[in-house]
């Protein structure tokens, strides 16, 4: 059941990492295909195949191991319970650097808050954050930050 | 300015000033991550102002121009989005667990309002032809944490029949009258109506029996609204038009005729919106229930 076996299993990496409830994963299914695996609502994906469409939000994708995407942010970390909060200092200079010193008490990927609002999904190891976040996005929270 | 449709917007004077004053702008609360209530105490500094007929809208009356630059909005507890657009999802109603077609979705604004009304479950097949336009779905797909659509990318028009929709919204391109206000030619909007009735028929289609199917644009032209719909009632035995119904926003019924053009009596059941009447861009919306 590790990151890189076959049978990742999605909804337990997602319990013991961030603390995402059975409840929360309750009528999700997760898609698997070409390196990525999506989350999308379990009905009708029936009907979904026979239109050959594209379901749901790329949520995982292959490396050496599954990772997480930055769409964690944007999909679940409402329903995450283990996050940091990071100060306005700590995250311009995560945004800018793309790396900060911050020790946390779990190694991996990590859920990390500014005024409690889910803001970046980093990395964290040896007392190191590195961001995950696309570069366009960093930019963007900037921008804000810096405009306030 | 819109001088060929004084005959058929009531207190014409009012409307044009309307018009000219109309600088309104709104945001929806993504309810799938957020309360309207936690939205209003962090973005206080922009004076919302709550919609009556619409719970999860907020209108803007100060720094509009800053909203699209704050955290709720990059993060998607917020969508900018017009007032007149957040109708045909109110109209339409889709409900948890059903199957919902959005045949020209891009760039999703009434696609994730029907997902926070759905709560994420059932599913929504959102269609658009333009792959440009089909980016900004998928990118506001992901912002606001929308996960139960399935995304395709046909011609609207010979959307493949092999699945039928409890709902189904025809939300067409149109001349924008409504949104730009701006007059647009006449022939313009000629050429519009056969494509938006080729829509309009495909999404009837695909509608299952007892299914419901929105019509809605967002032009002021007859030719754009009450024809097609009454093009589709003289030709289509398996529809019936059903009276719009919605509470707290004021609006009238459609228009039986218009420049010597005479439409079908059940376009009454239609609704037209106005600014001056509304408060929101012009629009028009119908609803349809396959027999």
């Amino acid at each position: 059941m590790s990151r890189n076996s076959e049978r990742f299993d999605v909804n337990k990496y997602l319990r013991e990492n961030f603390g995402v409830s059975k409840k929360a994963l309750r009528n999700v299914a997760w898609l698997e295909g070409k390196g990525i695996i999506r989350i999308t609502s379990s009905e009708y994906l029936r009907e979904a195949k026979k239109l050959n469409g594209t379901s749901g939000v790329v949520l995982f994708r292959k490396g050496r191991v599954w990772n997480p995407t930055s769409n964690l942010i944007f999909v679940l970390s409402h329903r995450c319970k283990r996050k940091y909060e990071l100060g306005r200092e700590e995250l311009i200079s995560l945004l800018k650097e793309g790396e900060i010193d911050k020790p946390l008490p779990t190694r991996g990927y990590v859920i990390l808050t500014f005024q409690n609002l889910p803001l970046i999904l980093g990395f964290h190891k040896h007392g190191k954050i590195k961001c995950f976040m696309p570069k366009e996005f960093r930019e963007q929270v900037l921008e804000i930050l810096e405009g306030d | 300015m819109f001088e060929r449709y004084r005959e058929i917007i009531p207190d014409f004077g009012n409307f044009l000033r309307a018009v000219r004053n109309f600088d309104l702008v709104s945001i929806r609360v993504n309810t799938l991550k957020a309360k309207p209530s936690e939205v209003m105490e962090r973005l206080r500094d922009f004076g919302l102002e709550r919609v009556k007929w619409y719970s999860h809208a907020l209108v803007i009356t100060k720094n509009k121009e800053k909203i699209a630059k704050t955290l709720d909005n990059v993060l998607g507890y917020v969508h900018i989005q017009r007032l007149e657009s957040m109708i045909p999802a109110l109209v339409l109603r889709p409900k948890k667990h059903e199957l919902v077609l959005d045949l020209c979705a891009a760039p999703g604004s009434k696609t994730t309002q029907m997902a926070q009304m759905m709560k994420n479950t059932g599913r929504i097949v959102a269609n658009d032809v333009s792959e440009k336009r089909l980016r900004a779905l998928f990118s506001n797909l992901e912002r606001l944490g929308v996960i139960n659509t399935t995304v395709t990318k046909y011609d609207g028009r010979e959307f493949p029949l092999s699945v039928k929709f409890d709902k189904v919204l025809v939300d067409v391109p149109c001349s924008g009258e409504g949104r730009n206000f701006r007059e647009k030619p006449i022939a313009l909007s000629k050429k519009l109506c056969r494509k938006q009735l080729k829509l309009l028929h495909r999404g009837i289609d695909l509608a299952r029996e007892g299914g419901e199917i929105v019509y809605s644009t967002c032009t002021l032209s007859p030719i754009e609204n009450e024809l097609v719909v009454s093009k589709i009632i003289e030709a289509r035995e398996d529809v019936k038009l059903e009276r719009i119904r919605l509470r707290g926003i004021d609006f009238v019924s459609g228009t039986e005729k218009w420049l010597g053009l005479k439409f079908s009596a059940e376009v009454k059941k239609c609704a037209r919106f106005y600014p001056h009447l509304s408060g929101t861009g012009g629009f028009f919306v119908a609803k349809f229930r396959k027999i």
